[in-house]
């Protein structure tokens, strides 16, 4: 038990060192910790979890900049400010669920989120979880958007930070935290004022380009507001308005655009936790998600509107048997409706249970779930899984997960005039997966090392098919199987020492950190990923054991790095394979790779000032490619970034 | 650590295993000649793709050459081929989405001109040797080209968005109008590029027409996802009189009207988006029916629809394609003129004509 103290020390303390390097000041405070016992690392064996340090990197950008280079997800992007979604395993978007405080926001018109609307400066905390459980409804894995927990400790702190892009883009963020001992705010705002502006070649018209109508307007807000009502209870309010206007650029084969959109979103989370009200913990989640979507081309004379009003709840009471054993059942309900002239509605409701159980054996962890939902549409099967970690050798954890998931048509799949399809049948996915965690510490070096293989067979798989009239179909059972691999290294130039009055069993650091020493890194992303179709009910359909299009089966990101005290210096280089843009293999964009340069420099000011500035060279060879067909993405460009922050 | 780390490395060793080869494997190409009997396809694409195409099938050799445009002129031919039109021994493509007549030679398919600029082109018509028409939609006109110059000269403004495909028939040019505000159908003097007259027909929003071994003129109309119900309706074009007016089910959706090659047959294709049985399938009635008919000629096969038909005027074969939702090269199938399937062809992505040669 003690080793393992050491090693969350020591691992705690580095990253600590890690996230100083670009933040106040040599010494910092971090909130008080409290290790309580031996928590096994069954939850994290299948997530990924984006690193502070990478965060602040993007602190100026939208979240699809950032999961394109730091994740295994592939991010689909129609252009710089337009539509992007994301593919985890070789999935659909709507395959994704995009969770924030546990609630699915995906848009339940289009079942997808875009990450062009996100800025990355309004969240602390990001997560991907590759894989399906039960748990997390959906079928390739997921996003987790979330803030730090509210402390409740008297502090006032605030942040400002501007950036301006290259390609003609301004940004402006702000986050201010305000806590007591009983209340704890968070406001974040966000601010993007862009034109998007660049030059390319457009091979499709054989000339030099500017791309031109891609203007765009972002604004976001974010409010945390927690209220400690008892020691063990708090109540919180958690508000995310976000408004983006923009133009949508012609494509390289088109000579002009006159369309525009405009997306609104207002969604609240009323969120009450009651901890350890014996062996019971309980937490209520309501919310209610506003969606407005217009859609204009003066062109074409066309314009559309979508309103939607989301209502979740989520009631999760969780007993603690012993101290080895849990178990939770979860109540889950949502109505989701359209409003306007069509009044179409998704009603569902049901209860998921888990169980988990540690130390089997003293080396096997395991949970399982079972959900069982049902709708006013359509019938849903029963879900569940069950995920095993084995600690193998004292560094390196085997996992294995099986599952089983269903995806729910979307609004606009049941009911999009023209075309909707009110007989379709939920996907239907089974999903296997196995891989190892290999953790080592030793003073100076850190190896972290993830690898997984998977296979996920989905049944009912819908396919939009249609050209001038679009049509949802159950057509496709599709088998996903891949690989991926995560590597990290961190080495220290010089060796750490660390203050003795840190305590192990109960930790609380206040002011007593060292100056962090230089470091090395290196981080690996690998993912190899065949999403192929293998049944159909097309009649002579040519896409059987042909790739999905836009599913790259290969993708690499290589970044090292050296941080010290006031410097972060990264470079990533990023490939991404041939991405097939039909379903018969016939057509093909072609492979890109990107360096992108990352320099970040903290000046120390005053006790409690910081000011941190930041440049980021993006495509450095100026690469031309292309994210999807007619769409090509800029050459060389910067991102310039100022924060200040007070404390 | 030492079994540790070995395990590491071979469990690390296996990530850079892959069964795949990431380069594509493209179809052999064919060996078909272009210059035998056959037919050319017009291959649509998928809208947005910019993936509108070319193919050939040789007739003799029972081949397909696909991508015969870019081949040619190393370049896409454009977002969206809605039609293709033989004049003066040229091909007219017009693209819709992209805006623009590419005009290619009729034997080596090298363009010799884009006309740029033509607002969302649809069907192109010759009317004399140094003059066309071309309809447009979302927009209420039709634009007059200069055959020799191959410019734009003058745009004839009708009441409605969407006109559509056209007929020359008397020395008159009568045009569809597929909005579904529009229940006329114009007639324009080519001399004059002015309307004439404007015939009420009983359905709205027209899109297709044919003319039959009488002169007689026949118009498909309807939308039926705007709810406006489809009719057949035949006209007398010596004095625009209407005929008759057959009356579809609100619930199918015709369109591509064709005469077979003794124009006494029509055959049109209607359409079900969900690939279900009915209302889909090819089918035909003689000029001289009174009633539609109910059960189709060939019908659909269960999940697909059809999108194009043409019949071989020598053999009177039946040509088919099936665009299998576009996201994907069609299939072509050829039948007798019974109905028979005897081929099936593998062409490019949405075929919506065929061109015998």
């Amino acid at each position: 038990m003690r080793m393992i103290f050491i090693i969350l020390f020591i691992f705690l303390s580095s990253n600590t060192n890690g996230q100083k390097s670009t933040t106040i000041k040599s010494t910092d405070t971090i909130r008080q910790v409290t290790v309580i016992g031996y928590k096994p690392p069954i939850e994290k064996s299948i997530e990924q979890i984006i690193d502070s340090n990478i965060q602040k990197w993007h602190s100026n950008s939208n979240l699809q900049q950032l999961l394109q280079l730091h994740s295994n997800v592939f991010v689909k992007n129609y252009g710089v400010s337009t539509l992007s979604t994301i593919s985890i395993r070789g999935s659909s978007a709507a395959q994704t669920a995009v969770r924030w405080h546990g609630i699915n926001i995906n848009n339940a018109i289009t079942g997808i989120t875009d990450f062009s609307t996100i800025p990355v400066s309004l969240f602390d905390e990001y997560s991907i979880q590759y894989g399906s459980q039960a748990s997390n409804n959906s079928l390739s894995g997921g996003l987790n958007l979330g803030n730090k927990s509210p402390t409740f400790t008297k502090r006032t702190q605030v942040a400002l930070a501007v950036g301006y892009e290259s390609i003609e883009n301004k940004n402006i963020a702000s986050t201010c935290i305000l806590s007591t001992s009983k209340i704890s705010n968070t406001l974040k705002i966000n601010y993007l004022q862009g034109n998007n502006r660049y030059h390319f070649y457009n091979a499709d018209q054989d000339r030099q380009d500017t791309l031109d109508h891609a203007d765009q307007i972002q604004l976001g807000i974010l409010n945390d507001f927690n209220f400690k009502c008892s020691p063990n209870q708090i109540i919180s309010l958690h508000s995310w308005f976000q408004k983006s206007t923009r133009q949508i650029p012609p494509a390289t084969f088109e000579n002009y655009s006159a369309k525009n959109e405009n997306i609104e979103s207002f969604r609240n989370i009323l969120d009450w936790k009651i901890n350890q009200l014996g062996p019971f913990s309980f937490q209520t989640k309501i919310g209610l998600l506003l969606e407005n979507y217009t859609y204009e081309d003066s062109l074409i004379f066309l314009k559309t509107n979508a309103s939607l009003i989301s209502v979740p709840l989520d009631i999760i009471s969780t007993y603690r048997i012993n101290h080895r054993q849990w178990a939770s059942l979860e109540l889950i309900a949502n109505h989701a409706q359209l409003r306007g002239p069509s009044q179409a509605s998704l009603n569902r409701a049901g209860l998921l249970a888990s169980y988990s159980i540690d130390r089997i054996f003293k080396r096997i962890n395991l949970k399982t779930s079972l959900q069982y939902e049902v709708t006013d549409v359509f019938n849903l099967p029963i879900a569940g899984s069950i995920l095993a970690n084995m600690k193998l050798f004292s560094k390196l954890h085997f996992y294995s997960s099986f599952s089983r998931n269903y995806r729910m048509p979307t609004l606009n799949e049941l009911y999009y005039n023209p075309g909707g399809n009110i007989q379709l049948e939920p996907e239907i996915a089974k999903n296997i997966e196995g891989g190892f965690q290999f953790k080592h510490y030793i003073p100076r070096l850190s190896i972290e090392a993830d690898q997984n293989v998977y296979y996920r067979k989905v049944d009912n798989w819908i396919v939009w098919y249609g050209n001038a009239i679009l049509t949802p179909h159950n057509i496709l059972g599709v088998n996903s199987r891949g690989l991926e691999t995560n590597l990290s290294f961190k080495y220290q130039l010089k060796t750490p020492k660390y203050n003795p009055q840190i305590e192990l069993i109960e930790v609380e650091v206040v002011n007593r950190s060292i100056k962090p020493n230089p470091i090395l890194t290196f981080n690996l992303l690998y993912a190899y990923t065949l999403s192929t179709t293998q049944a159909s009910h097309l009649p002579n359909d040519y896409s059987i054991g042909k790739q999905l299009p836009y599913v790259p089966r290969y993708q690499l990101k290589i970044n090292p790095g050296y941080q010290n005290a006031n410097w972060d210096i990264q470079y990533i280089y990023a490939y991404t394979g041939y991405r097939f843009v039909t379903t018969d293999e016939s057509q093909w964009l072609l492979p890109y790779s990107t360096s992108n340069i990352f320099v970040s420099y903290r000046l120390p000011l005053l006790a409690h000032q910081a000011i941190r500035a930041t440049i980021r060279v993006q495509n450095l060879f100026s690469e031309t490619y292309q994210g999807i067909i007619g769409r090509t993405m800029p050459g060389r460009n910067y991102t310039l970034g100022l924060l200040y922050q007070f404390h | 650590m030492v079994t540790q780390s070995k395990i590491l490395i071979t469990l690390l060793l296996i990530s850079c295993i892959s069964c795949v080869k990431d380069i594509p494997n493209p179809t052999t190409k064919s060996n078909a000649s272009t210059s035998n009997k056959g037919v050319l396809l017009l291959n649509e694409g998928a809208y947005g793709m910019n993936n509108a195409e070319i193919s050939f099938l040789d007739l003799e050799n029972k081949l397909v050459t696909n991508s015969i445009f870019k081949s040619t002129n190393n370049k896409s031919l454009g977002d969206v081929a809605q039609s293709m039109t033989i004049i003066n021994a040229m091909y007219f493509i017009a693209v819709n989405n992209s805006s623009k007549i590419v005009v290619i030679n009729l034997t080596n398919f090298s363009v010799i001109a884009t006309i740029e600029n033509v607002q969302f082109p649809r069907s192109i018509i010759q009317i004399s040797p140094t003059k066309a028409y071309v309809t447009s939609l979302y927009y209420p006109s039709i634009s007059v080209l200069d055959l020799n110059t191959l410019k734009i000269t003058n745009k004839i403004t009708v009441d409605y968005n969407n006109t559509e495909q056209m007929i020359l028939s008397n020395g008159s040019v009568y045009c569809t109008n597929w909005d579904t505000a529009s229940n006329l159908l114009y007639k324009i003097n080519p001399n004059t590029d002015v309307i004439e007259k404007r015939i009420s027909l009983l359905g709205r929003a027209s899109h297709s027409i044919t003319k039959d071994k009488n002169g007689m003129l026949w118009i498909l109309s309807g939308n039926k996802y705007k709810n406006k119900s489809s009719y057949l309706t035949c006209i007398n074009p010596t004095n625009d009189s209407i005929l008759k007016s057959l009356a579809f089910p609100s619930v199918s959706d015709p369109f591509r009207l064709t005469m077979n090659p003794a124009h006494d047959t029509l055959y049109f294709i209607q359409v079900n988006y969900n690939g279900g049985h009915d209302y889909n399938g090819i089918y035909r009635m003689s000029i001289e029916d009174n009633t539609l008919p109910s059960m189709a000629f060939i019908p659909a096969q269960l999940n697909s629809y059809y999108w194009a038909i043409g019949i071989d005027t020598s053999t009177h074969h039946i040509f088919v394609s099936d665009p299998k939702g576009f996201s994907q090269q069609s299939t072509i199938l050829e039948f007798t003129s019974s109905g028979q399937l005897i081929q099936q062809y593998q062409a490019g992505i949405g075929v919506n004509t065929f061109l015998f040669r």
